[in-house]
């Protein structure tokens, strides 16, 4: 989300209409609003504190950085998860240290070990 | 609207419970990193991220006191709360300002409720927090007068926050989960007691007396 696609989200959130916002931050009617949402307009600082407390937010939630700290903190770690065995970390730790012809060979080499193991989402490991 | 008092101190005094807090000072931090949903965050490190100087950070963040703020938002995994806060005030003043906003987030405040309640209501559940109210009762049950001095000892808050905090109302918390904190911070006052012996303080006749506040209340 954008700047502006959250203050139309929040807007609608707290059940406020255009011309409401409007009224609240001062303006005659609601085409200024419209423009803002629609990303027409930059906003200066002292506007997107305002529009932040009317909305009951913080200015760094519009600005989209507490979203992306949090994802940054918690959104990775759940779509890579850690292996989860010893023998699977120590394999893990060992690959991560290898160029990628060196990679390559290993797997291949694993694949002709154990050809079984690699029939089924071998595709989804190697991403 | 009025605040909920009792409630706060209530959720305060679970939360001492849940995690398993027996000794002050109280330090909500970890409290706070415990609990799903919640990120932590000084405003150096979301200025770093952000890639704005700490100062203009600060004020979009704190404009009113800079101490702590909790940005609350949804996305598809559910409420998130991203508390950010002021690293370079004194530790006490931090602390406090993390037990309020761990009271915000705790007591589920939303817009629902005006801004001046929901934060007396913080204040509330940061007071009954870092000074639970079993460890003062259970000293005052020895016969010694609570003072300053004892409660700077205690619960390591200092005179300033003392006197904030003094401020607000003491409020009813249910029996058990009072005693449930107490038993919890018991080896945390004989400690304390042992340590006013060493320390030359008393004679060792207020943790005599303390054995037998225990008995008393056994039965």
């Amino acid at each position: 989300m954008t700047l502006y696609e959250r203050i139309r989200y929040l807007r609608k959130q707290s059940g406020m209409t255009q011309n409401d916002l409007a009224h609240s931050l001062g303006y005659k009617d609601r085409s200024m609003i419209a423009k803002i949402e629609a990303g027409k307009v930059d906003l200066p600082q002292s506007k997107i504190t305002e529009i932040a407390e009317i909305l009951n937010t913080t200015p760094g939630y519009l600005m989209g950085w507490v979203e992306a700290a949090f994802d940054e903190a918690f959104g990775k770690k759940q779509e890579n998860e850690p292996p989860k065995t010893p023998e699977a970390r120590i394999l893990a730790k060992g690959i991560d240290k290898m160029p990628q012809a060196q990679r390559e060979a290993i797997i291949n080499m694993m694949q002709g070990l154990y050809p079984g193991l690699f029939e089924k989402g071998s595709e989804e490991d190697d991403t | 609207m009025t605040p909920d008092y009792e409630n706060a101190a209530t959720k305060a005094t679970e939360i001492l419970i849940k995690y398993g807090i027996a000794s002050a000072p109280v330090d909500p931090l970890p409290i706070l990193k415990k609990i799903p949903g919640v990120l932590v965050m000084t405003f150096e490190d979301m200025s770093k991220k952000a890639n704005i100087e700490r100062e203009s950070i600060i004020d979009m963040f704190g404009c009113n006191n800079q101490d702590a703020v909790t940005t609350v938002y949804v996305n598809e995994g559910g409420l998130r709360y991203v508390v950010t806060y002021n690293r370079l005030l004194s530790s006490m003043i931090v602390d406090r300002a993390l037990a309020r906003e761990l009271g915000h987030i705790i007591l589920g405040h939303d817009g629902s409720k005006p801004e001046d309640v929901r934060n007396e209501e913080a204040r509330c559940f940061a007071k009954h927090l870092l000074i639970p109210r079993p460890l003062i009762h259970t000293i005052q049950a020895t016969g010694i007068r609570i003072t300053t001095e004892v409660m700077n000892n205690l619960t390591g808050c200092n005179d300033h926050c003392l006197s904030c905090i003094r401020k607000l109302p003491a409020v009813h918390v249910p029996a058990e989960l009072n005693r449930q904190v107490r038993d919890q911070f018991m080896p945390y006052i004989v400690n304390y007691f042992n340590f006013q012996r060493h320390a030359g303080k008393n004679d060792g006749s207020a943790l005599a007396d303390l054995g037998t506040y225990m008995e008393g209340y056994e039965e």
